[in-house]
C-alpha cells in the first residue's frame, strides 16, 4: 500500500521574487484589474517538471542528484510546508520532518523549553513529551546543560538536541535531508543507528543524501532527480553508479550539445569541454583540494583575432569561481578551420561536499558584452571531501590558534 | 473554514506552547521584565493626564484625569501592542515557516493571546485606580468578557491580514505604525465621546474601536450599560473583517514558504 505518492508533480518558483514593495504593487494589481499581469511565464523556474513516484509502507527511498534538481523541493512538497503548482502529493499518517534540525529553537529559552516547544511544533502531545523527555536528553547526551540557554550551546549540542527531539517524535513517514553533515563522529553514528531503529521498525523513510555509503546503507530504492525530472527510479546501486560515473555530466553535455549544433555563422565554436585530474584522465569526481584542469575545445569558422575564453565554477546557477584568458595576456590567432584547447588548471579545488557545474564561453574580447559562444552546465562533478562543512561550500585552507592571557 | 478550525483544534497544544513562548521570550529578553506590560499604558496615562489637564483642557466629562485615560489606554495598547508584534510574526519567524508545516494561524494568533497576557497584568493597576478613585461598580461588568471578546476578534482580523500582507510587502510594517497613530485619533481615547459632532457620530462609529472603547469606559467609569447599537455595530464590522482576514490569510498561506 502506498503511504507517500507524487502524481505528475510540477512546482514553480518564480526567478526574481517581484512585488516587494508596495510601490512595485500598485502597477502590478492594476496589471490584474485591466487583464494582463505584466509578468510572464520567462520568470518562472521548475524545481520539479513532471515528477511521479510512490513509496510503500515500510520502503525507504534515497533521492539523489545534483544541486538544484529538485530534492529539497520534493521533501518540502512531502512535509506540507509548500503546495505543488500542478499535480498532487498525498502522505498518509503522521510524518516528522528532519529538514532543519533546532527550527524553531530560540536562543533565550533553556533547552528544557526548547524540547517541549520543538516537540510541540512537531507535533507531540504534551504529555507525550513528559513521557520521553529523559529519554530526548539522553539521546543528545545534555543532562548537565538542560536548563541552561540554547543561545550558550555550541553548534554540536544545538545540533544534537534538534535531531533527538526529531528522532522521538515517532512518526510513520520520516523525512531526512542530509541533516548529518553536521555533528561530531559519535553522534552521527548515533543518529544513523536510530535511523536503523526506525528502518527496523518499519517506518517509511524518504532521505536526501549526498553521502554515498549512507545511501547505500539505508535505502531500498533509489530515484535519480537531475533538473526537476527523473532520471533513474530503482536499485540503489545502479542509480549510484550511474551518478557517480558521471552520469549527470554526461547528460547534460549531451542534450546541451544538441541545442548548440555547430552553426557556422558563430566566429567560434566549442566543440567539447572536459574535466580531467592531475594525470590528464577524464573524471567526474574529485576530492576537496585535488588538482583539477578543464579543458575547452574549440574551432575557428572565421578568423578571429584574440578570443578570450572563460570558465566559471558553479553551484546551481550561483558562480563560486570564475577566471578568464583575458587577465593571462594569452595571445592568438585564428584561422578559419583552426582548432584548438584553452585549458584552465586548479592547483586546488577547495570546494566542499556537494555537486557543481562549469560554465564556458568565448567572447570576442575582454569588454564585449557579447559571447561568440558559450555553454552553461557544460559539465558537472562531485566533490567528496573529509572536512565538516556544516552546510559550507569552500574551503579555505587556515589554522586556529588558542592563546590564555 | 470548518476544517482549518477543526485543524487549528488539532494543533491546540502548540498554540499554546507558542503564546507561552512568546510571553517568555518578551519577559526573558528585557531589563525590566514584567513592568514593561504595565509601563507601557501607565506612562501614556501620565504624560495624557498630565498634558491634558495643566496645559491644554481636553473635557473628560468630568471624571479624574488619569483614570480616565487609563480605562481607554488600557484595551487600546492591548490592541496596538498585538498589532505591531503581529505584523511581522510570520516574517519573523521564516526559519520555522519554510522547514516545518502547522497551521501558520498560530502565529498571529499567539502573538495576540501573548499581548493578551500583559493586558491583564496591566489591568491589575486598573482595579487599584477604581479602588482608589472609588468609582462605582455595577452589574454592567459583565459586559466586560464581552467586549474583550470582540476586541480580540477584530485584533485577530487586523494582525491576521497585517501579517499575511507582510510576507508580500515588506513596507506593510512602515505603514502599521503610521495607521496606528491614525486609529488612535479616530478614537474616543485622549477625548470622550461627547465630543464628537452628532452629524458625524454613525460615521464614526464604523470604527468598532470606537464603539468597544466608549462601552468599556460606560461600563467602567460610570457603571452604566454599553449603548446596543454602538456595540452591535462594533460587533458586526469586527466579525466581518476578522472573517474577510482569516479566508484571505488561508489563501495567502499556501504560498508563504516560498516567498519568505
Amino acid at each position: 500500500m502506498a503511504v507517500i505518492e507524487f502524481d505528475n508533480v510540477r512546482k514553480a518558483y518564480r526567478r526574481h521574487r517581484g512585488r516587494d514593495s508596495l510601490r512595485d504593487a500598485i502597477p502590478s494589481l492594476l496589471g490584474q484589474v485591466i487583464g494582463r499581469d505584466g509578468r510572464d511565464d520567462q520568470d518562472l523556474l521548475w524545481a520539479l517538471d513532471g515528477v511521479s513516484f510512490e513509496v510503500e509502507r515500510g520502503q525507504v527511498l534515497g533521492l539523489i542528484g545534483p544541486n538544484g534538481a529538485g530534492k529539497t523541493t520534493t521533501l518540502k512538497l512531502l512535509s506540507r510546508v509548500t503546495r505543488p503548482t500542478t499535480g498532487r502529493v498525498s502522505v498518509d499518517g503522521r510524518f516528522s520532518a528532519l529538514i532543519e534540525l533546532g527550527a524553531g529553537f530560540h536562543p533565550d529559552l533553556t533547552g528544557r523549553e526548547n524540547v517541549y516547544l520543538n516537540g510541540t511544533i512537531l507535533g507531540l502531545k504534551r504529555r507525550e513529551i513528559d513521557h520521553k523527555f529523559d529519554s530526548i536528553v539522553e539521546f543528545a547526551g545534555l543532562e548537565e546543560f538542560i536548563d541552561m540557554p540554547v543561545k550558550r550551546y555550541s553548534s554540536g549540542m544545538y545540533v544534537r538536541l534538534g535531531f533527538s527531539v526529531a528522532a522521538h517524535v515517532d512518526p510513520d513517514v520520516l523525512l531526512i535531508d542530509e541533516v548529518l553533515a553536521v555533528g561530531d563522529y559519535m553522534f552521527k553514528d548515533k543518529c544513523v543507528q536510530r535511523i536503523n531503529d526506525f528502518r527496523d521498525a518499519g517506518k517509511t523513510m524518504v532521505i536526501v543524501s549526498h553521502n554515498k555509503e549512507m545511501i547505500q546503507k539505508l535505502c531500498d530504492r533509489v530515484i535519480f532527480l537531475h533538473r526537476g525530472r527523473v532520471v533513474f527510479q530503482g536499485d540503489t546501486q545502479e542509480a549510484l553508479d550511474l551518478y557517480h560515473t558521471g552520469f549527470a555530466g554526461e547528460a547534460l553535455h549531451g542534450k546541451l550539445r544538441t541545442d548548440k549544433e555547430d552553426s557556422p555563422d558563430r566566429e567560434m565554436t566549442i566543440t567539447d569541454v572536459a574535466l580531467l585530474d592531475d594525470e590528464g584522465q577524464p573524471r567526474n569526481s574529485f576530492l576537496t583540494a585535488e588538482p583539477i584542469i578543464v579543458q575547452i575545445h574549440f574551432k575557428a569558422n572565421a578568423p578571429v583575432d584574440n578570443p578570450v575564453f572563460y570558465s566559471r565554477i558553479r553551484e546551481g546557477y550561483r558562480i563560486l569561481h570564475g577566471t578568464t584568458t583575458a587577465r593571462f595576456d594569452l595571445a592568438g590567432h585564428f584561422e578559419s578551420g583552426d582548432e584548438g584547447i584553452a585549458e584552465v588548471r586548479y592547483d586546488s579545488l577547495n570546494l566542499l561536499n556537494g555537486t557543481y557545474n562549469i560554465n564556458v564561453g568565448i567572447k570576442r574580447d575582454h569588454f564585449s558584452p557579447l559571447t561568440l559562444d558559450q555553454i552553461d552546465g557544460a559539465v558537472s562533478f562531485v566533490v567528496g571531501s573529509r572536512f565538516d562543512q556544516g552546510g559550507a561550500l569552500v574551503y579555505l585552507p587556515h589554522r586556529w590558534t588558542l592563546h590564555k592571557e | 473554514m470548518p476544517s482549518h478550525l477543526r485543524e487549528l483544534f488539532r494543533y491546540r497544544e502548540l498554540l499554546w506552547s507558542w503564546v507561552v513562548r512568546n510571553i517568555k521570550v518578551r519577559y526573558k529578553q528585557s531589563l525590566l521584565g514584567v513592568t514593561w506590560a504595565i509601563l507601557q499604558p501607565l506612562s501614556a496615562t501620565v504624560i495624557m493626564a498630565v498634558v491634558f489637564s495643566r496645559f491644554v483642557r481636553v473635557s473628560t466629562d468630568g471624571i479624574p484625569h488619569p483614570i480616565f485615560y487609563y480605562s481607554a489606554l488600557l484595551p487600546w495598547t492591548f490592541s496596538a501592542t498585538s498589532i505591531s508584534f503581529g505584523t511581522s510574526c510570520l516574517v519573523s519567524n521564516m526559519g520555522l515557516v519554510t522547514k516545518i508545516y502547522f497551521p501558520r494561524e498560530i502565529l498571529p494568533i499567539s502573538a495576540v493571546l501573548a499581548s493578551f497576557a500583559d493586558f491583564l497584568i496591566a489591568a491589575v493597576i486598573f482595579l487599584g485606580m477604581m479602588v482608589f478613585y472609588r468609582m462605582p461598580v455595577g452589574l454592567s461588568w459583565v459586559w466586560v468578557p464581552v467586549l474583550l471578546l470582540i476586541q480580540i476578534m477584530l485584533t485577530l482580523g487586523v494582525v491576521l491580514f497585517a501579517s499575511a500582507l507582510n510576507v508580500f510587502y515588506r513596507d506593510i510594517r512602515f505603514v502599521v505604525p503610521l495607521g496606528m497613530q491614525l486609529w488612535m485619533y479616530l478614537t474616543p481615547i485622549i477625548y470622550p465621546l461627547s465630543v464628537v459632532p452628532e452629524r458625524f457620530r454613525e460615521l464614526y462609529m464604523l470604527n468598532p474601536m470606537a464603539g468597544l472603547i466608549d462601552s468599556y469606559r460606560r461600563i467602567v467609569l460610570y457603571a452604566q450599560w454599553p449603548n446596543a447599537t454602538y456595540l452591535l455595530a462594533a460587533a458586526a464590522v469586527s466579525l466581518i473583517l476578522f472573517l474577510l482576514s482569516y479566508v484571505y490569510f488561508k489563501r495567502a498561506e499556501a504560498v508563504f514558504a516560498d516567498i519568505i
